[in-house]
Order: C-alpha cells, then sequence, then structure tokens
C-alpha cells in the first residue's frame, strides 16, 4: 500500500467512533426533520400527518412573530459574541500571568460555568440574576446609584431585556476564557523574546505575535459563540419566558412553543432547518474571511 | 391488641346501630387500619350517609388478588413530587400492592418539564399508564391531541357517578367543550381540588378604619366596583398618607397598595366574560362583559391606582424571582387584600407572615361573584397498555374514601374532591394551622368556575394570545380597542382548528 | 557600551512598569473575578437562611442567623449522595470518552489527508447547527430500539462515537496549531500514525485535552434535558433532576435548593483544581513571566 493510501486508510479508521455515531444517532434524526419540516405532522398524533409542501417554509416567512424573534435573537448575537470574545480574551491574557493566586482567579472565573447548566442552577442562576436586576433592591441598580446613575428596570423593561440577558450571559465568560487559556499556554516564547529584543513594545508584541498566534482559539471561540447565541433558549425560557410581552421571544423559545406546546413539530422542523441555513451562512462567512486572519502552524493545506 | 379491641367494639356498634360515613372515615384514621381493610369494614358497616355514595364499597377487595401487571404513574404536572410529598403516596400504593401481590405500581417522577417528557414518551412509545396529579391546565394542553382515555364507560360499569365529587369537579372534569355537554365524557378523576378566596391584612383595615371584607359569599355589598373598590382606595396610600383621589396623590410615590396579587382573569369573569361557547363555536372576546371586565382590571392598575403595574410589582418584591415580587410584598405588609388560593395557606402566603390576616370571599362583579377552581385529576394515557388495571389503580386512589383523603389532603395538601370527605380540608387545616379559617375557601365552591382552564379549540394558542392582549390591556392600551383584534386572532385560531380537527361525538 | 549608570535606570523602568503591569493584571483578575463570585456567594447567604426568613424584607445579605444545618438538611431530603454517585459516573466516564474519540476524529481531520474530509468536517459543524430539539422524538426511539431506554448508555455512548461537535472541532482546531515538524520527524523514522498520534501529539495538547476534559465534565455533570428523558427510575436521577424536586408548583425551597446546587458543584470545582494543577505543571519552562502580554 501506498504511503498516501495508508494515510487514507488510517484516516477512516480514526474517524470510524465519529462515522458510526453519526450514522446511528444523529442521520437519521436529521433527515427525518428535514422530510417532517414538509408535512404537518403532530407530534402526539402521527396518523393525521400530511404533505404541505413548502406549506411551512412559506409560512414562516410571512409570520410577523417569527420576525420578530430572529430580530430579538440578532440582536442578542450582537451584542453578546463580541463582548464574550474580547472579554474571555483580556481575561485569559491577564490570568495567564505567572503572578501569585492566578489559579484562584481562574476557578473564581470558571465557577459560574460549572453552575451554569445545573437544573437547580439555571433556575439557581435565574433566581440570582433577578436579584442582580432588581429594580428596588438589585446589585446592579445599588451599583449606579454609588455612582450617580439613575436606577434602570432591566429585564422588565422591553427595552433592555435583550442587553440584560447580554450582560447574564457573559457570566459564563469562563468557558471562552478556558479556550483561549489553552491557546495561551503552548505559545512559542523563542517568537515573543525575539520580538522584545527587537525593541518591540507591548501592544506590538501583542498585536503582531500573540494575537495571530492565537488566532485559531479566537477564530474556534467566535463560531460557536455564534452558533450557541443563535440558539439562545434556556435565559429566555427560565428568566423571562420570552417576556415582558414578546420583547425577549428568542428565535429558539418560538421554536420550542411550537413544538412542545403547539405540538406542532412540522412547523417547528421548518423553523429549525430555516435556523440551520442562517447559521450556516453566517459560519459560511467567517471561514472564508477566516484565511485572511487566523493562523496556523501545522495544518496540512496551511488553512 | 388495643386496636383488636377497639375494632370489636366498633364492629358491634355497627351492627346495632348505623354509623354514619364522616364518623367511619375518621375512626379508621384513627385505627391506622390499613386501607383494604377499611374498605372491606366499610362495606360490613354500610352507610347512612345520604351525602352521596361511590356505587361500591371495595374496589380493591372485590377483585383482591386476581389483578395482575405494571402500572407507571407518572407526577409532575403540578405538584406531587415534593419531598414531603412522596412518603404518602408510596405508602398508599404499598398498601394497593400488598392486597394485590400481581400488581406492581411505579411512581415515574419528573422533576420539572413534564410535558416534553410526556410528549416523548407518548410519541416514543413508551406512555406511563395513569398522570396524576395532572392539573386541569395541562390536561386541557393535550386533549385535543387524544392523549387521554374517556373514562366514561368503564365509569358507568363500574357504577362510578361523578355525583361522588363535588359538582364543581365533577363539571370540570367533564371537558363538556370538547365532549359534548350531553355526554358522559369524563377526562379524569379528580383527585384534589383549590380555589381561591380573599386574604386581607387585618391591622391595616383597623388602621385604615374600614370595615373588613366579609367572609360571607353571598354579601351582595361587597362588589368589586363598590366596596371593594372603595375599600382598596382607601388602603392605598402615598408616602404623604394620602390616598388615589385626593389632592397632590403621588401616584409614583406610592408605599401601601389596597390590592396585589389579584387576577386581572379574576375581574374578567366577574364582569361576564368569557373565552369561547361552544355552542356557536366562537371565541366570546367581544361580549360587553369581557371587554368591560378586562378594562376594570386594568383600570384598578392605571385609574383608580389602587394595585401594582409590572414596574411597581417590580420594585416591592426584592430579592424574589419573578412571580413571587407580591409574596415579598404582601409579607412586607404592602398589600392590604390579597387573591390567596387554598394552595398557598401553607405557603409563605399563609405561613409564619409577621402580620395578622384573615380570609374574606371574592368581590363580586356585576354578572357574577367569581373565584379560580384548580382542579387536580387522574388521568388514563390513551397508549397506555393496560386500561383496565390502570382503572383499578386510579379508581382505589381516586375513589376509595380512606385513599382518597390521604392522597389528596396529607400529600397534595387540597380540599379532597369526594363529597364524603369534604371534611377533611377543614379539620385538617385546624390542627395544622389553627389561626387560619379554611371554611372560607370551602364556602367559596359555589362560586368557583375552572373556566380558566378548561379545553377549548386552540386552546394553546389562543390563551397565549390572550396573555399577550390582556399583558397590553393592563399596560395602558384600551380594552375597546384590543379586544376586537383579539377576537378575530383567536376566532381566527378556533377556526383553524375546526378545519383540521373535528370534535369526537 | 553603556556607562554603568545608564544600566540602572533601565532595571529601575522595568521594576516600576513590572509593577504597574502587576497592578493591572490583579486589578482586571479581581473585578473578574468578583463579577462572577457575588453571585455565587449570594446563593450562599440564600442557602443558609431559615425557612421564616428566606423572604424577609428588607433582603437579608448575611443572614443574622446562618443556618448551616440546611446543607445536612438538603442532603437528608433528597438522595443526595446516591445521586452524586450516578451523577460522577456519567460525567466522568463521558468525559473521558470524550477526550479520547474527540481527540482521535480531530487528529484525522486535522493531520490526514483522505478525500472527503471537508465533507466530514461540514457534517461534524452542521450537527450543532442544528437545534436538537427537532430530534428529540427520533433519537429517543431509536435509543428505545436499541433497549437503552431506563440506562445511563444514551447519556455515555455518544461520548465515546466522537464526543460532539464542539469537542472535535476544538482539538482539530488546537492540533493544526502544532507545528508538523513533529509528526515527519516521527514519519521518517517510521512511526505509524497510531504512534504519532498517542506519543508526539497527545502530550504536547494537554491543555486542550483538558480544557476539553473539564468542559465536558461540567457540562454532562449539569445536564438535565438527557437524563430528564432517558432515566425513568428515581434512584438512577442525577443531580440536576434531584436538585429540581426542591422547585414545586406552588412552593419552592430556596433555601434547600441552593444550599444542594451549591454541594453539587463541590466535585466540578474539585476536578476543575486538579485540572488547573495538571494544567500549570505543563506551564512549567514555557518561559519567562509576563511575555503574554
Amino acid at each position: 500500500m501506498t504511503l498516501r493510501g495508508r494515510e487514507r486508510g488510517v484516516a477512516y479508521l480514526f474517524l470510524s467512533p465519529w462515522a458510526l455515531g453519526f450514522l446511528a444517532f444523529t442521520a437519521g434524526p436529521m433527515v427525518v426533520s428535514l422530510v417532517l419540516s414538509f408535512t404537518d405532522y403532530q407530534v402526539l398524533d402521527p396518523g393525521s400527518t400530511t404533505w404541505v409542501g413548502t406549506g411551512n417554509y412559506r409560512r414562516a416567512l410571512d409570520d410577523p412573530v417569527l420576525a420578530h424573534s430572529l430580530r430579538v435573537t440578532l440582536l442578542y448575537a450582537a451584542l453578546a459574541v463580541p463582548a464574550d470574545l474580547v472579554l474571555g480574551l483580556v481575561l485569559a491574557l491577564v490570568l495567564n500571568a505567572r503572578a501569585r493566586g492566578m489559579a484562584l482567579f481562574r476557578t473564581a472565573v470558571f465557577l459560574p460555568v460549572m453552575i451554569a447548566g445545573a437544573a437547580g442552577g439555571s433556575v439557581a442562576v435565574a433566581l440570582l440574576w433577578l436579584w442582580i436586576f432588581q429594580p428596588r433592591f438589585g446589585l446592579l441598580n445599588h451599583l449606579l446609584s454609588l455612582v450617580g446613575l439613575p436606577p434602570q428596570l432591566w429585564v422588565y423593561s422591553t427595552r433592555l431585556v435583550v442587553p440584560s440577558l447580554a450582560l447574564m450571559s457573559l457570566w459564563g465568560v469562563g468557558r471562552s476564557m478556558l479556550i483561549y487559556l489553552a491557546a495561551l499556554q503552548r505559545l512559542p516564547t523563542d517568537v515573543l523574546w525575539a520580538a522584545q529584543l527587537d525593541g518591540a513594545g507591548p501592544w506590538r508584541r501583542f498585536a503582531r505575535v500573540t494575537l495571530p498566534l492565537i488566532s485559531p482559539a479566537l477564530f474556534f471561540n467566535l463560531v460557536l459563540d455564534l452558533i450557541y447565541a443563535l440558539q439562545t433558549f434556556t435565559q429566555a425560557y427560565v428568566v423571562t419566558d420570552g417576556g415582558p410581552g414578546d420583547s425577549s421571544l428568542f428565535y429558539m423559545l418560538y421554536l420550542y412553543r411550537n413544538a412542545f406546546t403547539y405540538f406542532d413539530m412540522g412547523y417547528a422542523s421548518a423553523l429549525a432547518w430555516l435556523l440551520f441555513a442562517l447559521t450556516l451562512a453566517l459560519t459560511v462567512l467567517v471561514f472564508r474571511s477566516a484565511r485572511s486572519w487566523v493562523f496556523y502552524e501545522g495544518s496540512p493545506a496551511g488553512r | 391488641m388495643h386496636r383488636r379491641s377497639e375494632l370489636d367494639q366498633w364492629l358491634s356498634e355497627c351492627a346495632t346501630r348505623p354509623i354514619s360515613r364522616r364518623q367511619f372515615v375518621e375512626r379508621a384514621l384513627k385505627l391506622g387500619l390499613s386501607v383494604p381493610a377499611a374498605a372491606a369494614l366499610l362495606a360490613a358497616c354500610g352507610d347512612s350517609d345520604d351525602a352521596g355514595t361511590t356505587g361500591q364499597s371495595a374496589p380493591t377487595t372485590a377483585r383482591a388478588g386476581t389483578l395482575q401487571g405494571r402500572v407507571q404513574i407518572l407526577v409532575g404536572f403540578g405538584t406531587g413530587n415534593a419531598p414531603a410529598q412522596v412518603p404518602v403516596q408510596e405508602a398508599l400504593a404499598q398498601a394497593f400492592m400488598t392486597e394485590n401481590p400481581g400488581v406492581t405500581i411505579e411512581f415515574l417522577r419528573v422533576p420539572s418539564e413534564a410535558r416534553t417528557k410526556l410528549t416523548t414518551l407518548i410519541a416514543g412509545g413508551e406512555p406511563p399508564d395513569i398522570v396524576m396529579p395532572a392539573g386541569l391546565y395541562g390536561i386541557s394542553l393535550f386533549v385535543d391531541q387524544d392523549v387521554w382515555l374517556d373514562l366514561g364507560p368503564m365509569a358507568e360499569r363500574d357504577g362510578i357517578s361523578l355525583d361522588a365529587f363535588l359538582p364543581e369537579t365533577a363539571a370540570a372534569a367533564q371537558v363538556t367543550n370538547y365532549f359534548g355537554s350531553d355526554a358522559a365524557g369524563i377526562v379524569g378523576l379528580p383527585v384534589g381540588v383549590h380555589d381561591h378566596a380573599l386574604a386581607y391584612n387585618v391591622g391595616l383595615f383597623e388602621k385604615a378604619g374600614v370595615a373588613p371584607p366579609p367572609s360571607d359569599w353571598s354579601d351582595a355589598s361587597w362588589s368589586l366596583e363598590g366596596r371593594f373598590l372603595e375599600s382598596a382606595r382607601a388602603l392605598t396610600v402615598d408616602g404623604a398618607g394620602r390616598n388615589p383621589g385626593d389632592s397632590g396623590f403621588d401616584a409614583g410615590g406610592i408605599v401601601q397598595f389596597g390590592v396585589g396579587h389579584f387576577f386581572r382573569e379574576g375581574v374578567f369573569y366577574g364582569f361576564g366574560g368569557h373565552l369561547y361557547d361552544a355552542g356557536s363555536k366562537k371565541a366570546q372576546f367581544d361580549l360587553p362583559g369581557s371587554i368591560a371586565g378586562i378594562q376594570f382590571a386594568a383600570d384598578l392598575v392605571n385609574r383608580h391606582r389602587v394595585q401594582p403595574g409590572t414596574t411597581e410589582v417590580a420594585s416591592l418584591g426584592a430579592g424574589a424571582s419573578k412571580g413571587n415580587e407580591e409574596q415579598f410584598a404582601w409579607r412586607a405588609g404592602k398589600l392590604a387584600m390579597i387573591d390567596m388560593c387554598s394552595c398557598d395557606i401553607k405557603s409563605p402566603y399563609g405561613t409564619d407572615v409577621p402580620f395578622e390576616w384573615k380570609a374574606a370571599a371574592m368581590p363580586a362583579g356585576p354578572a357574577r361573584r367569581f373565584a379560580f377552581l384548580n382542579l387536580d385529576v387522574g388521568a388514563l394515557v390513551k397508549a397506555g397498555r393496560n386500561h383496565e388495571l390502570a382503572w383499578q389503580v386510579l379508581k382505589y386512589f381516586a375513589v376509595d374514601p380512606v385513599a382518597e383523603r390521604r392522597l389528596a389532603y396529607e400529600s397534595y395538601g387540597a380540599v379532597p374532591p369526594l363529597k364524603v370527605n369534604r371534611d377533611a380540608f377543614v379539620t385538617g387545616i385546624k390542627a395544622d394551622l389553627p389561626a387560619v379559617d379554611p371554611q372560607v375557601w370551602i364556602n367559596g365552591f359555589p362560586s368557583a368556575s375552572p373556566e380558566n382552564e378548561s379545553w377549548f379549540p386552540a386552546f394553546a394558542e389562543v390563551n397565549d394570545l390572550v396573555g399577550k392582549t390582556f399583558d397590553q390591556i393592563i399596560g395602558g392600551t384600551a380594552a375597546s380597542q384590543a379586544m376586537p383584534a383579539l377576537q378575530q386572532a383567536a376566532q381566527a385560531k378556533i377556526d383553524e382548528w375546526f378545519r383540521t380537527n373535528t370534535l369526537p361525538d | 557600551m553603556t556607562a554603568p549608570t545608564a544600566v540602572a535606570p533601565r532595571h529601575h523602568q522595568l521594576a516600576v512598569a513590572r509593577r504597574w503591569r502587576l497592578a493591572v493584571v490583579y486589578g482586571v483578575a479581581l473585578s473578574g473575578s468578583l463579577f462572577a463570585v457575588v453571585p455565587v456567594l449570594w446563593m450562599l447567604s440564600t442557602a443558609l437562611k431559615a425557612d421564616d426568613v428566606v423572604f424577609s424584607v428588607p433582603p437579608q445579605l448575611v443572614p443574622t442567623d446562618p443556618a448551616w444545618s440546611n446543607f445536612r438538611t438538603a442532603t437528608e431530603l433528597i438522595p443526595f449522595w446516591r445521586y452524586t454517585a450516578n451523577s460522577a459516573l456519567v460525567a466522568g466516564v463521558g468525559a473521558v470518552g470524550t477526550v479520547l474519540s474527540a481527540a482521535l476524529v480531530a487528529y484525522a481531520l486535522a493531520r490526514l489527508r483522505a478525500p472527503g474530509m471537508r465533507v466530514v468536517l461540514a457534517l461534524v459543524l452542521a450537527t450543532i447547527m442544528l437545534p436538537q430539539q427537532v430530534l428529540l422524538v427520533s433519537q429517543f426511539l431509536i435509543f428505545k430500539e436499541l433497549g437503552w431506554y431506563g440506562t445511563y448508555l444514551p447519556l455515555i455512548v455518544p461520548s465515546f462515537l466522537g464526543g460532539g461537535a464542539f469537542n472535535i472541532f476544538l482539538l482539530r482546531q488546537f492540533f493544526l496549531t502544532l507545528p508538523p515538524e513533529l509528526d515527519q520527524a516521527a514519519l521518517v523514522d517510521g512511526a505509524s500514525h497510531l504512534r504519532i498520534f498517542w506519543r508526539v501529539i497527545l502530550p504536547q495538547s494537554v491543555p486542550a485535552l483538558l480544557a476539553v476534559g473539564l468542559l465536558d465534565f461540567t457540562s454532562k455533570w449539569n445536564d438535565f434535558l438527557g437524563p430528564l428523558i432517558y432515566l425513568n427510575r428515581t434512584e438512577d436521577y442525577t443531580l440536576p433532576l434531584g436538585l429540581a424536586s426542591f422547585q414545586d408548583l406552588y412552593n419552592t425551597s430556596w433555601n434547600y435548593l441552593m444550599a444542594g446546587t451549591l454541594l453539587a458543584l463541590v466535585p466540578c470545582v474539585v476536578v476543575f483544581a486538579l485540572g488547573q494543577r495538571l494544567l500549570a505543571r505543563g506551564f512549567a519552562g514555557r518561559g519567562a513571566p509576563g511575555l503574554t502580554s
């Protein structure tokens, strides 16, 4: 067997666990949901399903509630994603320093990530952030009053609810911070030394050396943050349930309602695939742009 | 042995003079009789209480030992999973299994998201047999998905009449909008019921020199637009002690509200508002009563300023989660009158409250006096595998007097729906919380209605629309503007439902 | 050749600059940590409140009579330790499976050439782009047909089959940053790809592997929906399900809920702290401090 042939065989071998899982548990359901999106499948009454062709998709395009939920979701993404990327990087850079107690700080910042998923946790997270956002006794308004600013309504305000939820999501910055940290740990220090010897100041070193070298981590966080932001569900469901009114009705919340409250799984599937298309489009854009700013050392095609 | 002699004495008493069902039940509990044994004794003693019979005496012992199989009960559509509630359910199940060794009863406890779990289980082919307790709202969400088995035929066969239950619960369990008013369809057997009454802060009323709300539900002077509104006004004060309507009243600085935690839907119904009429298949949001009702609810907040709006609620309730801000305000003495469900008596609304509070009747609207009725039923899943066995188990929990009493009051903390057990709530609360008068809630049942959780076509979607519209109206939009739009949108959904579904005959 | 006097001010400058940098570092670290931790402290404060005090007005930030016994009561009201053991099993075994299989797949995607790799990468990402809710019923049916309903298998086995797109993608990105010279040297020496993977790549990737392991452990530890759907016996439940039973339709025991949630945190914190230790060990010898900024 040729070297190439051997490489191919090994590649497929290494991929086999994923392939097995994908074929067994994911591919089928994905195809099924795509097919269902062309029907009026009622999840508890499969016998009554009829083909509606593009009916669900046409309905989606005309659905004002859907359009509104998309606006809500995009606004949230536009706020939460850049904030998380930047804050995570800043924290990672700072907490990577060799100074006393950094391990403690790192654990502290990661603590919210350890709580955020728990059901006792998501209820607990909702509760404690509602306390932080509380107009009269809450922490945030208290802080504002200390600097002389007027109190805000936060999640009780139709204007501020989405930014408030974005702020709340920043509490989980430990996840992206951890990824940046892993990348920073691997920085080739010889390049940095060389830069410093050449007289490059700290900002130069950062912008010209560090940042490009950790660009894969940045890229990763960007792509994942974007995908997850578009699929935001738990905060909306537990903290505001779409309120006040519909001002925090996220796309996924509307989808969930269609699937499990109205039992209209056909329409929900169509909504899921529409979101998929949108996410795919945005991700492809990011990937395309990546060629100009993401720097890999060790990829076969340099990509 | 002490028990034995008491038992003998009792049996001889039974033989010589009739013993009322109520006395029987009390005695049985005191003696700690096992449930099937009590049922057998009941049959032996016969009953002289004409307060309604179950139509049969010992559902389990009649077929003892012949039942086989496994029954899974899904708990999670409401209450039932709190650590304090579990032991009673387990004990009752154990008693049944002891009498019927071939039967296994399993509880599938779903701590949250029961709707998603039930949907997945049914769609995935692993349905539970019984869902109990299931709040009527949760039941209504699934009614037109053909999820619940109509218990009418089996009830008729076994001689179980809904007359054994409190009339309001029986009516709710029949889902007349779905099965039709002539039909004998039953969506589930009642296993626990709550209703709502008014609770007021005694001290605040005394301080303001206002006559307290009456506990008499037939008091005609206690009306929404009359004495209730006047009292609320007198009990709403701003920082300088002024009432709404006084010159210089500071609407932005109200420190105490006359009424809070008071549901707009209740006012809506009191004015004659309705959601749906089965005869005409029409939504009822354009009725004069519907419009006037929701408008008055909004006026309480915006015009009369006696009830806090959302922003004021958020400010009043400190450190509490959404839904609990008013509880906070009530406990802080900032709300003079609240709507208190019988389920709230043992919650922070009613327990360890730092002031004296009393229960009163709900005020009457121009059309009717309305209080919410929250019913829990035990329902059978149609997709379940062993309907007959599940039915036997359900009958035991819901119809057997001793079991039902324990389940409804001790475990769920509710009023037992069986007429024969209707005193259990009063005796229980009087024993647990002597300062509370539970009779007020019992007296409220004739005024209580489950309309807000009863199924009608496009139930979930229309309810969402209603919620949003009511939010708008409370927020300031005129009801005369918003309600016609709601009527149109709701009717569209209802018509759509009739296009794609049919009612059972 | 610079005069001696010119050297001393340079050192002084460096020292001052160093102190400033340290101040900034500690400043940011402290604010970030406070932002993260203050809400947790509030959870602690709620956990320590007795039943009647939880909703007192004004809210007590530091309970006057801390009820440390709430922690013990929380573990007694529900089978807390049993649930902890269950969670440990699912999260621990799952995290190990994830790290191993995701690394394997990611290595192939990053280093090996074969037709269809791009397609595979696209599919991997596609699986996270589609909201999982619509797959719930179909996946349930599959697991049910396999006879896995009511067991931990639906929660653990997928970890060994790739471990999820997030982890594969993360490790793939990471492997791309490793210099190809390492592989090539080994290849020239005649090593098989498996050997390269095991002996060369993995040891270089400890920080990333740890990150994946920690994130996966945490996410499985806190997973609510998976156990909710696939478990049907209370004794099998994991911690999130157990904690949710403190919340009822009419009543929530906030104090026990918070106490339980905080206790449930402890294993995650321990795992994270241990992971940090390993991370730090990998850090030693990596270069002079302060160069990363």
